[in-house]
């Protein structure tokens, strides 16, 4: 993709398009991972049921989706529901799965026809086994796309994802003197992706929440007090331009670093 | 034999219909058997067949997620019977026995469809799995341990040791296979669904089998080779059905 391409996407003249004409698209973040926090605040502001939020919340990831893979970019991560999610109620459980699968089968031709491969990581085997199979339908059907990759994240949690990793490498019969961090990565969901360049997380809350522990070890970060429902295309290329005035070192000392670069 | 390989091609038959078709033919399907089961119903009760077109109708309705005010549709039972005893000189108790095949048949069809719109195939294939557990292990504990019979006036068949089978081994199955079905349901809830299940089940069944001692027939219709009726298959489910309907809704 290129400034023309999402140009010729934005309606002339919106407010999105001057924003759009900053971007330095020879620096994207190669793989951009979001946390989509605030649907239950959002919610909770109109004094609507917690499911409403997340029911709102299906039309931001649907933009963001949309929106970057008209960017340009490559890994597109999203956190849907976490490990200790189903410590919430059985309401919003249920729902939330339900959700995931209209929005599965609703946007499957908008996934294929913008070129995205869908994929899941977490421990998809503690889903319900219809969910499992709607999941297993998609990646099936887009595992021939060679545009933008899109994780959900489902049944997911960094640490268990490190320990499920290093399960693997066990099971392997990996040498523990031939275990370095390359060879440990590729035992973890996210095996053969670039790491996180860009960490997002929406309604202004300052954690990590068990995301990605180990990909996101140089990963700039940014908080954005938007709650995910009111999150779009707007939000999206504001956090893409925060992190290219930003200076990546990875431990260094300020040498000119090309941004996005691995 | 004939009943064991007539029992695998309708289960057969169900799952791949529960797997594969959309909603919209799940709820079609429900009509027709709503209209079938309903038939039966009413030819055993001796009323007239008209009354169908209600079961069907709140099959229809029930299937769906927005659902008609009760009070409208219990406008249209009054007005139905209304009509019954008035223009077709029927007896109130006839009248009613029609309305009651829609309540009875029609709208427990319809709530499984919904049931599957709110919760997926996972949700129906639970309840179908335990209701079967159920009727099997009651069937094979009276067996193999029966001695007091449940009741005796009813149906003589029946044992009080089959039926407590029935409540351990399908409460059992619907808390093992929830937590791999609805994994984000608690065993508390699952516990109480599998008691309501089985003790429904039973409920259902009984009511059954004392609509044809009423009517004295053994079965509801030959329609199914070593199974009698389509009634005499679903009965257990029919009053099963509502109550983990209700907890699906609320789930969803």
């Amino acid at each position: 993709m290129s400034r023309d391409d999402l140009l010729a996407w934005i309606p002339p003249g919106h407010p999105d398009e001057s924003l759009a004409r900053e971007i330095q698209f020879d620096r994207l973040p190669v793989h951009v991972a979001i946390i989509m926090d605030g649907n239950g605040r959002w919610a909770a502001q109109r004094h609507l049921p917690r499911v409403e939020g997340h029911r709102a919340g299906i039309d931001a990831v649907r933009d963001s989706v949309e929106s970057a893979a008209r960017l340009g970019i490559q890994v597109l991560t999203l956190y849907a529901f976490s490990m200790e999610n189903w410590k919430r109620p059985a309401s919003e459980v249920g729902t939330l799965m339900q959700l995931l699968k209209r929005y599965l089968r609703s946007e499957l031709n908008t996934l294929l026809s913008n070129d995205i491969r869908f994929r899941v990581i977490g421990r998809m085997e503690d889903l319900s086994p219809d969910i499992q199979d709607e999941l297993h339908a998609a990646i099936q059907r887009t595992s021939a796309s060679r545009g933008m990759l899109f994780n959900i994240a489902l049944n997911y949690g960094g640490r268990a994802e490190i320990v499920d990793a290093a399960r693997r490498a066990m099971a392997s019969g990996v040498r523990p003197e031939d275990l370095d961090e390359q060879r440990f990565a590729s035992f973890l969901y996210t095996a053969g992706q670039p790491d996180p360049d860009l960490l997002i997380r929406t309604s202004g809350e300052m954690r990590v929440s068990n995301y990605l522990l180990w990909q996101i070890a140089y990963s700039e970060i940014y908080v954005t007090d938007t709650l995910w429902p009111d999150f779009r295309r707007r939000h999206l290329i504001e956090a893409v331009l925060a992190y290219q005035k930003r200076e990546r070192r990875y431990g260094g000392i300020g040498a000119p670093a090309v941004i996005g670069a691995k | 034999m004939v009943r064991l390989a007539s029992g695998i091609a309708l289960a057969a038959v169900a799952l791949a219909a529960i797997l594969f078709l959309p909603i919209i033919a799940l709820r079609i399907v429900a009509c027709v058997v709503t209209a079938l089961a309903a038939r039966e119903y009413l030819e055993i009760v001796d009323t007239p067949i008209r009354a169908i077109v209600l079961a069907v109708a709140l099959c229809w309705v029930s299937s769906g997620l927005t659902l008609p005010p009760a009070q409208l549709l219990l406008m249209m039972a009054l007005l139905w019977v209304a009509a019954e005893v008035l223009a077709a000189d029927h007896s109130v108790a006839q009248a009613t026995s029609g309305v009651f095949a829609a309540v009875y048949v029609g709208m427990p069809l319809g709530m499984l469809v919904a049931i599957q719109t709110l919760q997926g195939w996972s949700a129906t294939l639970l309840l179908l799995g335990t209701i079967v557990v159920s009727d099997s292990s009651q069937y094979y504990v009276g067996r193999m341990l029966g001695k007091r019979p449940l009741a005796p006036a009813i149906s003589p068949k029946k044992t009080i040791e089959g039926a407590i089978g029935g409540f351990i081994c399908a409460t059992a199955f619907m808390i093992l296979a929830g937590a791999k079905m609805l994994p984000f349901v608690g065993y508390g809830p699952l516990f109480v669904l599998g008691l309501l299940v089985v003790g429904l089940g039973i409920c259902g069944d009984l009511f059954e089998s004392r609509l044809k001692r009423g009517a004295g027939m053994k079965d509801s219709s030959s329609l199914i080779p070593g199974h009698g009726g389509v009634l005499d298959r679903i009965d257990a489910l029919l009053f099963a059905v509502p109550p983990f309907y209700l907890f699906v809704r609320n789930i969803s």
